[in-house]
């Protein structure tokens, strides 16, 4: 695998929400690729195709709740956390294009 | 020639008595920021839960559009970041959708068309955004709302096609009882995929996507303005971007939204949270005993019944109105009381603003006043002074018109003196008849519904007035 | 200053019974020795005043049961109602939650008292407890040395006698490790065992809460007081929970043994294996049956960790974005820049390195090249776990490729986090249960710890082995006396 490039270093910080300083991009760029080098061993496993899964390793499955309804949070609850609210409203800058 | 390729993705807000993996209510009218939880609010350390009734609602969505049932699924993350989705995921069916490979069919022209629909799968809904003038205000009553998305094949080749197609699974997922289905509300959402080529090419056009459609028509109306867009694009030998169109009901045409700087990458993958879920052929016996009459079935009942179209379609489309005459078709002349249904009784609830729950009509009373109707007992304006006080007030028919003195005279009798009466009184009009002119005979009719004070049977009365003037 | 904190736990109890002591005693011995080991940075928030006030309430409760009215520790990543959560991070620097997890609110049930929130690696990311925002923790052993990590506030806790009790969390070996080398049991259960509602997640499907205690009978008591079906978390099972202790002194002459030639390879420090190999020598004479076995794609763990972990913990911290709770920028004009900058101040390096390849490997086209891949491989690796099991009763190994070492040494190793946990990540993978036993020293007098892996659900088999080895080695274990 070749090393990473900055501008792959900032579009994976793009996917995970981040902007990097200068120098953190060189760094990442190094450290993203001795992981990713690490991770390039399990590519060259042979599998067959049609293996199955794990998604988590539990014997669990089928396992529902009735449609039953409970009380929700009391508003100050709703709101102790949140950074900006308006009246009974968390809010954010303005998105435009929902 | 250049023909156009439509595909429609629709979500549909299910309403289940909580949302699909948290127990807060789920209730479009409830106040800002009532229904919500520590799980709905995307508290770190939550987990959810999956709502069994959310899955039977969908199972009989899949059963009535078609579609293949999935027997083992799992939930997936679809990953990106907005302000409307708390947990910064949304957890969807992208690997096994529970239904696949299903259609709908609609009539076009008179032929029957099918559409074929690619998958079904659970979702939740997202928080509801306000927009104001410096802020976007979250309500997080609406976050985790179970959804279905029914995601077409581009199997449609007009607006026409489209808003039938839309049109049909709204009234089938009215039918279910699974969802208000009321697209102004939000409670089911169309997002059109439109491309447009030269018909003669065996590859499609670019793909456009137009969201935020608010009504059928506007179905129409913005697919036909996307279809003359792209035509023109097109035909100046420009080329179409793949794109995600707004569509604006004030302009009513299309404008391009700002693209995601990191476009459609969503990183699906397996939601670890929730185990694999399962469903067998007792549970799908089960839902399927337990499915109402489908509109399509109600629609051809009520052409043997004699029901005329605009009735029928009037019945079907509002599951109140249907209830309400399959209660009672049995019982008396089905076609006065389509026409009674769909005309009167509708405009006087409107009027003053009534549910069906709260009329006085009842089978003894709306039966009788039916039957009198239909025998000529009472003249249709005298059925237009009674109705409101049967919905009002209620009561016993035959005692209410003894009441209000509107029983009609048919009596032969009685109705023969006062007709040679009238004729006496209006040689004129006699001499008019002889002549040959109409207007004479309704004149004279006139003149006995005024001495009769309206309650000389029209029919009778008509009848015996020609033979009096024939004779003389 | 008294030390009844140094006394066992029976011991504690029947002073409590006979009113020789009381819960406050207790409570304030413990927020004493928090004090006096400030250095050891082992606390981010302390719950002083409610602690108190808890143990005052205590005094007109029966004591109904053995945890009553005992100090436990809570590793900053379990929620707790009106008490801080960091997950040691700056991004939660002010969180204060609104409701409890299930094991905090099994524990209140059991009136044991929370003492303060233990120090971590942010978010539960790092095996040395120096990604903590709230800087390292020490090691009571050597205060030169790291303590393991990420629970490594609760391990030092437990370590220098300040709570006879603590949660932590294990992911890929944030129990056992730092357990391991602060020289304490501690327990990583089978996954499903403990409810995971209220941990807050790193990776879904590898993290489960675990006790971490002085003594093996302490961990079984504590493990039974936390675990069972929770309603709130699909994952959990509604398997019995045993009565864990009553497995304690059961003979072990028939137990079946197998120890992987991975784990005894020349990765591992020689001093460790020889310590080992001593265990297992007694452990034969006892008369138990031990062979030397392969289990296939062991060697994947580390690179199976890196795509799994990772690419769940991007996704399960996509929701700190600064709106409804946690660290929000100073100045933004757009909900771009609002994300971006809340996120990238929130967090520090080992969390956005982390994140940043879950979301590479969940990403277009590597979804399936590394992902769904992964998922299968993992798949194998169960199955290859499951047919050891099929023969033997335990896996026994060491814990560690190595004993605590200087802090400060590996800060910018991006990969040693990783190497650390090479032999505690396939347990975790597989959602077995492993117990980390400290089984003696090496010459610099740094704990050594073994690690016993059980077959799912079975933890008191586990228990049985490891009391067995405690009471026959007898060590001295209190690293308080050096200090």
């Amino acid at each position: 695998m070749q090393g990473l490039s900055i501008e792959e270093v900032i579009h994976v910080a793009d996917l995970a929400n981040l902007t990097l300083t200068e120098e953190e991009k060189k760094k990442f760029a190094c450290q993203l690729q001795d992981i990713l080098s690490d991770i390039d061993k399990i590519v060259a496993i042979d599998i067959k195709e049609e293996q199955e899964i794990l998604i988590a390793p539990t014997e669990n499955y089928d396992i529902y709740h009735n449609d039953e309804v409970e009380g929700g949070l009391e508003m100050k609850d709703i709101l102790k956390n949140a950074n900006k609210t308006s009246g009974d409203y968390i809010t954010v800058p303005k998105v435009l294009d929902e | 020639m250049l023909v156009p390729t439509i595909g429609i993705e629709v979500h549909v807000e299910l309403k289940s008595k909580g949302k699909v993996f948290s127990k807060a209510e789920n209730n479009f009218n409830a106040s800002t920021n009532t229904n919500v939880t520590v799980l709905d609010l995307g508290y770190p350390g939550t987990l959810p839960n999956l709502n069994k009734e959310v899955v039977n609602m969908a199972i009989k969505a899949c059963l009535a559009f078609n579609c293949n049932i999935t027997r083992s699924m799992h939930f997936d993350r679809k990953n990106y970041f907005y302000p409307d989705l708390p947990k910064g995921y949304q957890i969807t069916q992208q690997k096994t959708p529970i239904g696949t490979d299903g259609y709908v069919e609609i009539d076009i022209n008179g032929e029957k068309k099918r559409i074929r629909l690619e998958r079904m799968h659970i979702e939740e809904d997202t928080c509801k955004s306000i927009h104001t003038e410096k802020a976007t205000l979250l309500n997080f009553n609406r976050a985790g709302v179970p959804l279905i998305e029914i995601v077409s094949r581009p199997d449609m080749k007009s607006a026409e096609e489209a808003m039938k197609y839309v049109e049909k699974l709204r009234e089938t997922l009215l039918y279910l009882g699974i969802s208000d289905v009321k697209i102004e509300e939000g409670s089911m959402r169309c997002d059109v995929n439109i491309s447009v080529a030269e018909e003669s090419s065996t590859l499609l056009g670019t793909k456009v996507e137009i969201k935020n459609i608010g009504s059928i028509s506007n179905v129409g109306v913005a697919i036909n303005y996307e279809i003359k867009r792209q035509s023109e694009i097109l035909e100046k030998g420009d080329i179409i971007h793949e794109e995600t169109r707004r569509f604006n009901d004030k302009t009513m045409s299309t404008i391009a939204m700002r693209s995601k700087e990191t476009g459609n990458d969503y990183r699906y993958f397996p939601e670890p949270d929730l185990p694999y879920f399962h469903i067998s052929d007792e549970w799908i016996k089960e839902i399927e005993d337990s499915m109402p009459i489908m509109p399509e079935v109600l629609r051809s009942e009520y052409e043997s019944l004699g029901l005329n179209e605009k009735n029928r379609n009037t019945i079907i489309a509002s599951k109140a109105m249907c209830e309400f005459f399959e209660i009672y078709k049995n019982d008396m002349n089905p076609i006065i009381l389509s026409n009674l249904l769909t005309g009167d009784i509708i405009s006087i609830m409107n009027k003053n603003d009534l549910d069906f729950g709260d009329i006085h009509l009842t089978r003894e009373n709306l039966k009788s006043f039916v039957n009198a109707l239909e025998t000529g007992k009472i003249s249709s304006k005298q059925g237009k002074e009674i109705l409101p006080i049967l919905i009002n007030k209620g009561g016993n028919f035959e005692e209410l018109i003894k009441e209000l003195g509107c029983e009609q005279i048919s009596d032969e009798a009685s109705l023969l003196e006062m007709i040679k009466k009238i004729i006496s009184e209006n040689p004129d009009s006699v001499e008019d008849f002889k002549n040959g002119k109409d207007r004479a005979v309704k004149y004279l009719m006139g003149q006995i519904m005024k001495v009769s004070k309206g309650q000389a049977n029209p029919v009778l009365t008509g009848n015996l007035l020609e033979k009096e003037l024939q004779k003389l | 200053m008294s030390n009844y904190l140094n006394l066992s736990l029976d011991e504690i109890h029947s002073k409590l019974v006979n009113h020789e002591i009381k819960p406050l005693d207790l409570v304030l011995e413990a927020f004493d020795k928090i004090e006096k080991n400030k250095d050891l940075n082992a606390f981010i928030t302390l719950n002083k005043e409610a602690a108190i006030e808890e143990a005052k309430k205590l005094e007109n409760v029966e004591v109904d049961n053995l945890l009553f009215g005992i100090p436990i520790a809570v590793k900053d990543n379990i929620i707790t109602k009106d008490l801080n959560t960091t997950c040691a991070s700056f991004m939660l620097e002010n969180f204060n939650p609104i409701y409890d997890a299930t094991v905090i609110e099994k524990i209140k049930a059991h009136h044991m008292i929370i003492i303060g929130k233990t120090n971590m690696d942010e978010f539960a990311m790092g095996s040395t407890g120096e990604t903590s925002y709230f800087g390292n923790t020490l090691n009571p052993w050597n205060k030169t040395r790291v303590p393991g990590g990420s629970s490594s506030g609760s391990a030092v806790a437990v370590s220098a006698r300040i709570t006879p009790f603590a949660l932590g969390s294990d992911t890929g070996g944030s129990v056992r490790q730092p357990s391991s080398f602060c020289g304490i049991v501690g327990l990583k259960p089978t996954y499903g065992r403990v409810s995971r509602y209220g941990l807050v997640a790193f990776a879904s499907s590898l993290d489960q809460i675990g006790p971490m205690t002085r003594t093996v009978y302490e961990n079984a008591l504590l493990l039974e007081a936390i675990s069972g079906k929770d309603i709130k978390d699909y994952t959990s099972s509604d398997k019995v929970v045993p009565n864990y202790i009553s497995h304690l002194e059961k003979d072990i002459k028939s137990l079946k043994i197998a120890v992987p030639n991975y784990y005894m390879s020349d990765a591992i420090n020689v001093e460790i294996r020889e310590k080992i190999k001593e265990i297992i020598s007694l452990l034969e004479k006892e008369g138990c049956n031990i062979d030397y076995i392969d289990i296939d794609y062991l060697e994947y763990a580390i690179p199976l960790y890196q795509v799994i972990a990772l690419a769940e913990a991007s996704s399960n911290l996509a929701r700190y974005d600064g709106i409804r709770y946690g660290h929000i920028t100073d100045s933004y004009t757009s909900i771009e820049e609002l994300y971006k900058k809340s996120r990238s101040e929130g967090f520090g390096e080992e969390v956005k390195r982390r994140i940043m390849i879950g979301s590479y490997v969940l990403s277009g086209k590597n979804a399936n090249i590394y992902y769904e891949k992964a998922l299968k491989i993992r798949r194998k690796m169960v199955d290859s776990f499951k047919k050891v099991f099929e023969t033997y009763d335990l896996i026994i190994g060491p814990t560690n490729t190595g004993v605590a070492y200087p802090l400060g040494i590996k800060v910018d190793d991006a990969l040693k986090s990783f190497y650390d946990d090479l032999l505690t990540i396939p347990v975790n993978m597989a959602g077995l249960p492993a117990l980390s036993l400290p089984v003696g020293f090496d010459q610099e007098h740094m704990p050594i710890g073994m690690q016993i892996i059980g077959n799912y659900f079975k933890e008191e088999v586990i228990y049985e082995l490891a009391s067995y080895i405690e009471k026959t080695l007898n060590l001295d274990l209190e690293s308080g006396k050096q200090c």
